[in-house]
């Protein structure tokens, strides 16, 4: 991942876009973390993401998919959208994707929590509650949250790589953010109050 | 959103729903909508706390996901090496068995013809000496460079060739390159070329002209009728050496008629070569068809590629020949070694040696015909040796040297310095094996329909050698520019939305996303400019 303030390594994505192998190796070195993180978060264990991450850059290099990268946009943001396209390649293919269908998301009704309650929960839980959390999510409910909050994948990002209207990225966020607070085994005393 | 217009309009009358929120703080609400609730906000504490509880919450969750928890596995950081080493082993097989298969090439064939050839008259040091730097061959190049020049020439041109391709990769740079380095080639030696030179579509050597030195003639009808004291080297389409040549003859032609006499030797590539004069020593020809009439006469040797051969004139040594058909009528004063498919010995013929004849078919020997002895005939065999060992040591051999020249060095990236790849070097590999198998049967059906003969049989280095000089070693690299297909889709779903491409949804003012970047710019730094100022988030509490 480039570092804060970093410039993207520009240079080496020109050479790596004529096949250079030298700066596909640097690409990996700069990448490969990042990427890997995300594979981490988005899927289910640790080798499936080690298999992914070796996968998505095997693929760019293989295919040479540098070529679809737009030069004017952020190399970052591409390569974290490839991944997640990735990601959620795999999962579909592993029928593990748990989520009701967006026509089902529609109806879905959004019980409304106690903001006291929901601001306690917060403060209590650390870091790695959460992650253990996220790893009982539903494969969409995870992916959705990766993408927003670890990558910054924008909503038409967001839909575009999960396949739903973009009307339904917001949806699938609370919804996700509702099971993760159920994992974290406060859904009751949040749920019970509702100040409509 | 359409949670966010259920509330318009009476927004005061009600709290916010966490959707609402959550949209607020992720900036997707439109401007008067995202005005709407932050007016409300402003009054009522319940909506105000959701709305930090949501940011908190989005605060903790890129927190502990951006938290780097976990080392990067050791089998990542080997990835790249690792996919570099992978076919290493192939290239270590491939280089090994290519080296086997030229020693068991040079020790197979190349060192018996050399013997052979000797026994048939040419004398000289070995066999590429003998075919290309004496006599005719050399002549008029032993001025200009010695052979280790020009193969330390050619393996530093090819190490060039590499060097300059792993840097240089536009291909007009590369051309440049190269055509200077053939331009340094072609100019270094012009100053030693001193002989002389026609050119024209009919180049005649008057009969009363007499050339001093070597000549070389280009033309579509080429005749030499004088004497030319030197060798001839003649290019052209209908050649007659008429005239009295004191060198050597040679000579690339559809037809090569010698008429005159040659006090030298004869070496020649031609489709039809008649011989009805004295050449005083050696004959070297690859031809479709040869006539020495009975006219003809050679001092030396006849050494003969070709599919058919009518030899009606006389031979003053030995005959070796690789031919489809001979047909001997006069007289060989040596021994003749033949392979092919027929062998006819007319009445009227002589030899004065022993005759070794390995073909398809029983001699048909006339009985007239005056022989030292009789033909000792051995029966072509075709089939592959399925049964024995060395077959499949041979097909081993040579599908490396398949998968060496045709697939991984145009293919793969190391050693052309292009980027690598494991399915492509396995697909390299699959395409030369399928070469390989294709070529295999194309050889066979050769040596079916034609009977063998170790030119189609055995010549497999030239099949190899064109193969790879002539594939292209960019055959895999996609040309052009291919389109964003994943940007393309964002234009899309932009055009639908109404929202013009690039642009990012608006964002209000009082947002978590200034909190979640001033996050991230703490753990990991910005990833994307964001526009527009961000109103801070209400502070006081609602009546």
């Amino acid at each position: 991942m480039s570092a804060p303030g970093k410039t993207e390594p520009t240079e080496a994505i020109a050479r790596a876009r004529t096949g250079d192998a030298d700066a596909w190796g640097v690409l990996y070195r700069e990448y490969a973390a990042a990427i890997f993180r995300f594979c981490r978060r988005a899927l289910p264990t640790r080798e499936d993401a080690e298999d992914a991450t070796i996968d998505i850059f095997a693929k760019l290099m293989r295919d040479n998919r540098l070529l679809q990268y737009d030069q004017s946009r952020s190399f970052t943001a591409w390569l974290y959208k490839v991944a997640a396209n990735h990601c959620w390649d795999v999962l579909r293919r592993r029928k593990t994707r748990q989520d009701k269908e967006t026509d089902d998301l529609e109806n879905v009704p959004l019980e409304h929590p106690d903001p006291n309650q929901l601001d306690k929960l917060i403060e209590q839980r650390t870091s790695e509650e959460v992650r253990r959390a996220l790893d009982k999510l539903g494969a969409r409910a995870r992916m959705a949250l990766v993408m927003r909050y670890y990558s910054d994948m924008s909503y038409d990002e967001i839909a575009d790589a999960l396949g739903v209207r973009r009307a339904f990225v917001g949806v699938v966020l609370l919804r996700a953010r509702h099971e993760l607070r159920q994992a974290l085994g406060q859904v009751g005393a949040l749920a019970a109050g509702g100040t409509s | 959103m359409k949670e966010a217009d259920n509330l318009s309009g009476d927004a005061a009358m009600r709290h916010l729903d966490e959707m609402t929120c959550l949209l607020y703080i992720e900036r997707q609400l439109d401007r008067a909508r995202a005005q709407e609730v932050s007016a409300h906000t402003q009054d009522c504490a319940a909506c105000r706390t959701l709305l930090r509880a949501l940011e908190r919450e989005s605060r903790l969750l890129t927190r502990a996901m951006l938290e780097e928890e976990e080392a990067l596995p050791a089998r990542l950081a080997r990835f790249e090496e690792r996919a570099r080493r992978s076919m290493h082993w192939i290239w270590t097989l491939a280089f090994g068995l290519a080296a086997t298969g030229v020693y068991a090439l040079y020790t197979s064939y190349i060192k018996p013809w050399q013997v052979q050839l000797q026994e048939a008259g040419f004398s000289g040091s070995d066999l590429l000496s003998l075919l290309i730097f004496q006599g005719a061959f050399w002549k008029g190049w032993q001025s200009m460079i010695t052979l280790l020049e020009v193969l330390a020439l050619v393996t530093l041109a090819g190490f060039a060739v590499v060097f300059f391709r792993k840097r240089v990769r536009r291909s007009s740079a590369l051309a440049l390159i190269l055509t200077g380095f053939c331009a340094a080639l072609l100019l270094q030696p012009a100053s030693a070329m001193a002989s002389e030179t026609r050119r024209g579509e009919s180049v005649v050597v008057g009969p009363d002209e007499t050339i001093k030195g070597d000549i070389f003639l280009f033309g579509e009808r080429v005749r030499v009728d004088g004497t030319v004291d030197g060798d001839v080297f003649v290019f052209g389409h209908d050649v007659s050496v008429n005239g009295h040549v004191k060198g050597d003859v040679f000579g690339f032609a559809q037809q090569l008629r010698v008429n005159g006499q040659v006090d030298g030797n004869v070496r020649a590539f031609t489709n039809t070569l008649t011989i009805s004069a004295t050449v005083a020593k050696n004959v070297l020809t690859f031809d479709e068809a040869v006539n020495l009439e009975s006219s003809g006469k050679i001092g030396g040797s006849l050494t003969i590629f070709v599919e058919n051969l009518n030899l009606d004139g006389t031979l003053g040594k030995d005959l070796l020949i690789f031919a489809k058909h001979l047909a001997l009528s006069g007289k060989v004063n040596g021994a003749i070694k033949m392979k092919g498919d027929t062998l006819t010995i007319n009445s009227s013929a002589q030899v004065a040696g022993p005759i070794s004849f390995e073909g398809n078919k029983e001699p048909e020997v006339s009985p007239q015909a005056k022989l030292v002895s009789p033909v000792d005939f051995h029966k072509m065999e075709h089939k592959p040796r399925y049964m024995e060992g060395h077959y499949y040591v041979w097909q081993v051999i040579w599908l490396a040297a398949f998968v060496l020249w045709l697939g991984i060095v145009p293919v793969d990236a190391p050693l052309c310095g292009g980027r690598g790849g494991e399915r492509r070097t396995l697909r390299g590999l699959l395409w030369a094996g399928g070469a390989r198998v294709f070529w295999s049967s194309d050889r066979g059906h050769n040596c079916m329909r034609n009977c063998g003969g170790l030119v189609r049989r055995d010549f497999h280095i030239f099949c190899l050698v064109r193969g790879s000089v002539l594939c292209p070693s960019h055959h895999w690299r996609r040309c052009g520019a291919v389109a964003d297909g994943a940007h393309a889709r964002d234009v899309a779903l932009n055009r639908k939305n109404g929202r013009r491409t690039g642009d990012r949804p608006f964002g209000h003012r009082d947002s978590r996303r200034r909190r979640m970047d001033k996050i991230r710019c703490d753990l990991v730094g910005p990833r994307r400019n964001l526009t527009g100022a961000v109103r801070p988030l209400p502070t006081h509490s609602c009546g």
